[in-house]
C-alpha cells in the first residue's frame, strides 16, 4: 500500500515523527516570556485543543462553548470517517509507544500480541468521564487522558529547566509539598506503563485510554476498512498489529475500532492482500469485522460508581481557612467554575517563570488534586507575565493582556501586625511596601532612611500635606492593605522577611478573587 | 486507495491549519462589550435558554471590607486615622491609581452558558453505551482453498500463535 510510490507506513512515521516534534517543541517553548517565534504563532497547548475527550468534558461539563476546543469535534469528524487515525497519527503519547517498540524490536522482544481480557477497561473509564462531565465536573480521571497524562509527565519532568530564574522544588513540610509528591507519581504511573508496554505492545491505548476508547466508538462504523480478499491466512499482521485488533485466528478479522490505521499490516504482508478503502459503515458485523461489546453489568457498575462519586467529589477540605488559602493565577474563572475547566495539564505550571504555582494535592479536597495553586511564599507572581493565561488550553485561565492583570483580583493580602518587626521592635522593614506592584499597602507617615528603595518617593510629611521623602528616605510602617488595590500577586508575603515567630506578617488569601480592582490599566 | 490517502492527509492538514488559526477566532465566552458592574450578577441575555455567569461580590465588598481585612486595628496606633496616609489616594504623580470604582470595559468572566452543550457528554455516553448491544455474528460461508489452507497449517490455525513465534521446546528437550 503506497502513495506516490511511498509505503503509507513511512507516510505515517514522517508525519507522525514531525508532528511529535511539534509537539516537544511547544512544550519546550511553553515558558515566559512566550516570546520564541513558535509560541507566537502556534498555540503551545496546541494538541490539548484538538483533543476531542478535552473539548466534550469542557464543554460538556461547563456548558460553555469554548471556540478554541471546538476543533476537537474536528478530530471527532475525522474519527468518524476514518477510524481512530488521531491514535496512530497525531498522538504524542502514542508516538512514544512506537519509537519505545522500535528500540524494544532491536533487542529482539517480540511483545505485539493479543489484548489482556482487561482491554475493555477504558470504555468503563470513559463513562465514569463522562458522567461526571455531565453532572458539571472534571474529575481527577481527566488526567489520564493520554495528551494531558503526556503533557504533565512533560511538565513535571521538564519544569526546571524551562524555566530562566532557579527554582527549587517544593520539599519537606513547605507548602504543597504533597501536590508536588503526587506531580512525581505521574512520573511513576508512566514508568510503569512504559515497562508493561515492554511485555505488550501499546498496552495504553489497548486497555487505559479514555480517549482511545471515544475514538473507537466512533470508528465503529467508519468509512476507512480494512480488505483481506487475498488472504492467505500466514497471521504475519496478527502478530505484527500493535493493537491487537486482528484476530489471532483468522487474520481476516479484526475490530475496527481497535484499529489505529498504523498500515503495518499492509506492510507487512507478505502477498499484499492487506489493505484499506472505503467500504460500507453500516456492515460493521460482517466477516471481516468484530465488534466490542461491552459487559453490561461492568458498565452500569461503572456508570453507577461515578454517579455516586459525583457528591463526594465536592467535599472540601475540612481544615478551616483552607479555601481562603486556594489562591488560583490571574484572571482565573470563579473557584467552581475553575474547577470544572482545568484539566490538570500543567501546562501552567510549566509555564510560570517564578514557581509560584504548584500543584495542589489533597489539601484542599479531592476535587482540587493537581489543580494550580499560587504559593506566595515560594515565589511571587511575576508583574507583567500572562504565560499561564496564554498556556491555558481551556480557557480556566482567561486569556487576557498584560495591561490588564490587575484589572481583577486573585485575591488579598492580609495585614498581621502582631508578625510584622515594625509593631513588635519599632524596627525599620517596609519590605512588603517597597515590592507592591500596585501601592496598595498603606504605611504610616514619616520617614524612615532606606537609601536603596527610592520606589516610594511620595508621602505625607511632618506638615501634614503630601510631599517628597528626603533623599535617602522613605515612609514606611505598614498600616493596612487596601482591598480595592491588592491583586493578591504574593510580593509582600514573599517578600516578607518573616523575623518575628518565623512567620510572614503578610499573608495572601483569596478572599475577593475576581472582584475587579480600582487600578486604572 | 490514493483517494483514501489523500483524504487522510487533507483531513490532518486541515486539522492542524484550523488548530494554528484558532487563536484568530472569536471565542464564545468573550466578555459581554458592555456588561453591567462587575460586582453585581448581570441581567440574564436575551437569548433563550443561555444565563451568564459574572463573579460574585464579597459578603463585605469594597472598602467596607478593610477593617475585616487588614489586622493593623490590632495595635491601637495603626488605625487608619491622621497617623495614616493613602498613596494612592490622588497622589496624582503617575495617575496609575485612582479610588474612583469605575466599570471595567474588559471582564473576562462574564460569559454565557448554554445547557445544550451538556448534550455533548450525554451524547458521547450513549454512544459508548451502543456496546452494550449484542450483534449477532456472521461465519464466514468462503471455503478455504488449497493454498490458504497450507498456509493456515504453517502459521498454527486456533492455537493462537503463527510462524513468527518459534513453538516453546519441551520440558526436557533443552
Amino acid at each position: 500500500m503506497a502513495l506516490l510510490g511511498v509505503p503509507t507506513r513511512r507516510i505515517r512515521i514522517v508525519v507522525q515523527s514531525s508532528l511529535f516534534l511539534l509537539w516537544a517543541t511547544l512544550i519546550y517553548c511553553t515558558h515566559y516570556p512566550m516570546q520564541t517565534w513558535v509560541a507566537q504563532h502556534i498555540p503551545v497547548s496546541l494538541f490539548l485543543r484538538i483533543d476531542p475527550l478535552v473539548a466534550t468534558v469542557i464543554m460538556g461539563g461547563m456548558r460553555v462553548g469554548v471556540t478554541i476546543l471546538l476543533l476537537g469535534l474536528v478530530t471527532l469528524g475525522v474519527s468518524l470517517l476514518l477510524g481512530r487515525v488521531f491514535c496512530g497519527w497525531v498522538c504524542p503519547f502514542g508516538a512514544i509507544f512506537d519509537f519505545y517498540s522500535w528500540i524494544v524490536k532491536k533487542f529482539g522482544v517480540r511483545h505485539h500480541g493479543p489484548s489482556p481480557w482487561w482491554f475493555r477497561f477504558k470504555y468503563y473509564l470513559l463513562a465514569a468521564i463522562l458522567v461526571f462531565a455531565i453532572f458539571g465536573s472534571v474529575s481527577p480521571l481527566i488526567g489520564l487522558d493520554p495528551v494531558v497524562f503526556i503533557t504533565r509527565v512533560a511538565a513535571a519532568v521538564l519544569q526546571p529547566f524551562g524555566r530562566a530564574e532557579t527554582v527549587t522544588w517544593a520539599v519537606g513540610d513547605r507548602p504543597h509539598f504533597m501536590g508536588a509528591f503526587i506531580d512525581f507519581s505521574t512520573l511513576a504511573i508512566f514508568l510503569a506503563v512504559m515497562s508493561y508496554t515492554t511485555r505488550v505492545s501499546r498496552i495504553w491505548c489497548r486497555a487505559i485510554c479514555p480517549l482511545g476508547a471515544y475514538l473507537a466508538t466512533l470508528s465503529r462504523h467508519s468509512v476507512l476498512r480494512r480488505h483481506t480478499e487475498q488472504c492467505v491466512h500466514c497471521n504475519i499482521c496478527s502478530a505484527s498489529c500493535p493493537t491487537g485488533a486482528i484476530n489471532f485466528e483468522n487474520a481476516e478479522i479484526y475490530t475496527e475500532s481497535e484499529c489505529i490505521k498504523c498500515f503495518i499490516c499492509s506492510e507487512e504482508c507478505p502477498v499484499d492482500a492487506n489493505f484499506f478503502a472505503p467500504r460500507n459503515p453500516l456492515r460493521a458485523n460482517d466477516n471481516h469485522g468484530s465488534v466490542v461489546e461491552l459487559d453490561r453489568r461492568a458498565f452500569l457498575g461503572t456508570s453507577a460508581a461515578a454517579l455516586v462519586a459525583v457528591p463526594f467529589m465536592r467535599i472540601e477540605s475540612g481544615v478551616p481557612g483552607s479555601s481562603k488559602k486556594l489562591i488560583r493565577p490571574p484572571m482565573s474563572r470563579e473557584e467552581s467554575d475553575f474547577l470544572s475547566s482545568c484539566i490538570r495539564c500543567g501546562e501552567c505550571m510549566k509555564a510560570c517563570p517564578t514557581g509560584t504555582l504548584k500543584p495542589a494535592g489533597l489539601e484542599h479536597g479531592l476535587r482540587s488534586l493537581w489543580t494550580p495553586v499560587m504559593t506566595p511564599l515560594e515565589a511571587p507572581c511575576k508583574e507583567g507575565c500572562n504565560a499561564c493565561s496564554q498556556a491555558c488550553p481551556t480557557d480556566a485561565i482567561n486569556k487576557y493582556p498584560v495591561e490588564k492583570k490587575y484589572a481583577f483580583k486573585a485575591g488579598t493580602a492580609v495585614f498581621n501586625p502582631s508578625n510584622c518587626i515594625s509593631y513588635t521592635e519599632g524596627k525599620f522593614c517596609s519590605e512588603c511596601v517597597r515590592v507592591c506592584p500596585v501601592d496598595a499597602i498603606s504605611f504610616k507617615k514619616g520617614w524612615e532612611p532606606n537609601p536603596t528603595a527610592p520606589k516610594h518617593k511620595w508621602g505625607v510629611g511632618p506638615s501634614g500635606s503630601e510631599e517628597i521623602a528626603p533623599t535617602g528616605s522613605t515612609p514606611t510602617r505598614p498600616i493596612h492593605v487596601k482591598f480595592d488595590v491588592c491583586v493578591g500577586c504574593g510580593a509582600c508575603e514573599n517578600s516578607c522577611n518573616q523575623i518575628v515567630f518565623g512567620q510572614p506578617a503578610m499573608t495572601t488569601t483569596s478572599q475577593g478573587r475576581a472582584v475587579p480592582t480600582s487600578i486604572k490599566t | 486507495m490514493k483517494k483514501v490517502n489523500l483524504a487522510v492527509g487533507i483531513s490532518l492538514s486541515l486539522l492542524l491549519v484550523g488548530a494554528v488559526r484558532a487563536d484568530d477566532l472569536i471565542s464564545l465566552d468573550d466578555p459581554a462589550p458592555a456588561p453591567a458592574a462587575p460586582a453585581k450578577p448581570a441581567a440574564a441575555p436575551g437569548k433563550a435558554g443561555a444565563k451568564t455567569a459574572a463573579p460574585s461580590a464579597p459578603a463585605a465588598g469594597g472598602l467596607e471590607s478593610l477593617d475585616s481585612l487588614d489586622g493593623s486595628t490590632g495595635d491601637g496606633s495603626a488605625t487608619a486615622g491622621d497617623d495614616s496616609v493613602d498613596l494612592g489616594a490622588g497622589s496624582g504623580d503617575d495617575g496609575e491609581i485612582s479610588l474612583d470604582a469605575g466599570e471595567p470595559a474588559f471582564n473576562p468572566y462574564t460569559f454565557a452558558r448554554t445547557e445544550a452543550w451538556s448534550f455533548l457528554p450525554i451524547g458521547a455516553l450513549i454512544l459508548v453505551g451502543l456496546h452494550l448491544l449484542r450483534v449477532p455474528k456472521r461465519k464466514s460461508k468462503r471455503k478455504l482453498d488449497q493454498a490458504r489452507r497450507f498456509f493456515r497449517g504453517i502459521s498454527g490455525e486456533g492455537t493462537n500463535s503463527s510462524i513468527l513465534i518459534p513453538p516453546k521446546p519441551k520440558d526436557g528437550n533443552n
